[in-house]
């Protein structure tokens, strides 16, 4: 049955432990970011209390009684700064247990509570960046991602004689194949709904769908408070061309992305448009960490070999 | 990939292959529900929302106000800053308001305070007075705390942007993606009592009620509306610039 072969198969927990090691990366950055204005959005006298929030995310029930909001967040406990500073601090240490991969099983699940407290702390201040680090940390909580390339798996080898430990390392994982699949499919949806949204764009006869006439790339790179490169020389009659061919590659790219990532040939080029129309996103709209996020997120189509090839390379020759 | 392991071979045992392929596909049905209904969702989208709000928005899958399109060249995609006035400064000196924004361009710690300007200013160009009340409450509160000066008044900006025809254009306000014609301000609020209170101001000599941020009715951030939206702001100084125009 294919829904089983799909989900059941075990699979190498390779592109797990590798994503672990970069998402862990991007989560320590995230919460990170907080540090230098962390009393002054979250603190009793900050700029978002958990008063205001309240208010914002509305604190009434909705028609059928049901509450409205589920943003439940540790930091709400937390309101003088030396609480917050003190569990800051924690949820560093955990994301950084975490990324090094020491007591995976249980440091992945508080990573993604860690994230998600930031994340539901303040939901207005929220981008497109947490909802695919949320994503990525949710589904490395369910497979084995510190089978590789971890603390853990270093004190396994301790234990354990250097051939067996290394065939538990390549054992297949049915919870390893459902993780990385579920994080597929995430994605590819996450690609399909960036792809209609840009095209579903109302169009008045005179302005609006602009992904449809080739200008949204201009009127990101015209931002001038978001840009990190002026590319405005890019009105010229010939630069127009350009925007427009770049806006169509980036729909038709993500068509693409959703819906041929799952043939194994056209996988490998997708793989690498994708990146470098992530990159090339990077200096027009200044979200550079929602594009890093993206190409990382990508890295769940790569295949076992690969990762077992680059990431030991990376790390130094690390076999562990 | 050798075998699976011993916790493996007992998902593959039927029982629990079975409930790991309903518990599959329950999400697999959240998600696409969390998803689809992005952009406008149906009445059936929005019950089945509600009804899946407790896993989904926990676990963050419900992405109905991200703007995963980046841009749809309305006014909402337009910068926007959150200025400050310190107490004893003139109003109508430009240099003297002061934008509350901090760290490098590219950094989640900027792009945070651009969030909460853009969050603001939809609800100012809807004409939300009481929501905008709440951030300038909040806003004016913390630096009223904050700041050894007290500040006197806040107001909301919309850095409109450059069409390539204004690029080269002879008018040298037009080339200048900084000059005032590419400002609009949304709202205006002095604020009082350090920041408990804060008094709409709708122009010079016209000024609004007080409006205390606590007990307002609170609107979600999150509903379905989000920060999404084609219409025009309607605050509009004379002079300044109309929202993006197409380049042609």
């Amino acid at each position: 049955m294919r829904w089983n072969r799909f989900w059941f198969t075990p699979a190498d927990p390779a592109p797990l432990c590798g994503l672990r090691l970069l998402a862990g990366v991007l989560s320590l950055y995230y919460v990170a970011s907080f540090s230098t204005d962390l009393t002054r959005w979250f603190a009793a006298d900050g700029l978002l209390t958990t008063e205001t929030v309240r208010q914002l995310t509305n604190p009434e029930t909705s028609d059928s009684g049901a509450p409205a909001s589920f943003h439940w967040s540790y930091l709400n406990y937390a309101k003088k700064p030396f609480e917050l500073w003190i569990v800051h601090l924690l949820g560093l240490a955990v994301l950084a247990l975490f990324t090094a991969g020491l007591w995976t099983r249980i440091t992945s699940v508080l990573a993604l509570v860690v994230v998600l407290s930031y994340v539901h702390r303040a939901p207005m201040i929220n981008g497109q960046f947490e909802a695919v680090l949320t994503m990525m940390l949710a589904y490395l909580a369910i497979g084995p991602s510190g089978r590789l390339w971890s603390v853990d798996a270093w004190l396994a080898a301790r234990r354990e004689p250097p051939a067996g430990s290394r065939a538990s390392s390549e054992e297949g994982s049915v919870l390893a194949n459902i993780s990385l699949s579920l994080l597929q499919c995430h994605l590819a949806a996450l690609y399909m709904l960036m792809c209609l949204t840009q095209l579903g764009g109302a169009y008045d006869g005179e302005n609006g769908a602009t992904w449809w006439r080739g200008e949204a790339i201009w009127w990101l790179l015209a931002k001038s408070e978001s840009r990190l490169v002026d590319l405005t020389f890019l009105h010229t009659a010939t630069g127009r061309y350009v925007v427009a061919a770049w806006t169509h590659a980036i729909v038709y790219g993500e068509l693409a992305f959703a819906l041929l990532i799952w043939k194994p040939l056209a996988r490998p080029l997708l793989l690498v448009l994708a990146a470098l129309a992530w990159v090339s996103l990077i200096p027009v709209t200044g979200l550079v960490s929602y594009c890093l996020a993206m190409i990382v997120a990508n890295l769940a189509f790569l295949d076992a070999e690969t990762w077992r090839a680059w990431v030991p390379a990376a790390l130094g020759g690390t076999r562990r | 990939m050798k075998s699976a392991s011993m916790s493996d071979n007992e998902a593959e045992s039927s029982p629990l292959r079975s409930l790991a392929s309903l518990l599959i596909f329950i999400h697999l049905f959240c998600l696409a529900v969390a998803i689809t209904a992005n952009q406008a969702p149906s009445p059936l989208q929005e019950r089945l929302l509600e009804i899946f709000r407790p896993y989904t928005q926990l676990l963050n899958f419900d992405v109905s106000f991200i703007r995963f399109d980046l841009t749809q060249e309305t006014a909402d995609d337009a910068d926007h800053r959150i200025e400050y006035l310190p107490e004893g400064e003139d109003p109508a000196n430009a240099d003297a308001w002061v934008p509350l924004t901090a760290g490098m361009k590219g950094t989640d710690r900027r792009l945070r305070y651009q969030r909460l300007a853009g969050l603001t200013n939809f609800f100012g160009s809807r004409g939300d007075d009481a929501t905008c009340a709440v951030f300038a409450s909040a806003i004016g509160t913390h630096l009223a705390q904050q700041r050894q000066q007290p500040i006197d008044q806040l107001r909301l900006r919309l850095h409109l942007l450059q069409s390539p025809e204004q690029i080269v254009s002879v008018n040298l306000d037009d080339r200048d993606p900084n000059s005032s014609r590419f400002f609009q301000e949304l709202y205006r609020a002095r604020v009082i009592d350090g920041g408990l209170a804060v008094q709409k101001v709708e122009d010079a000599t016209q000024v609004a009620p007080t409006v205390r941020a606590s007990g307002q009715p609170a609107r979600r951030a999150d509903s379905r509306g989000g920060v999404r939206g084609s219409e025009t702001p309607n605050a509009t100084d004379p002079g300044e610039a109309a929202p993006p125009s197409s380049p042609e």
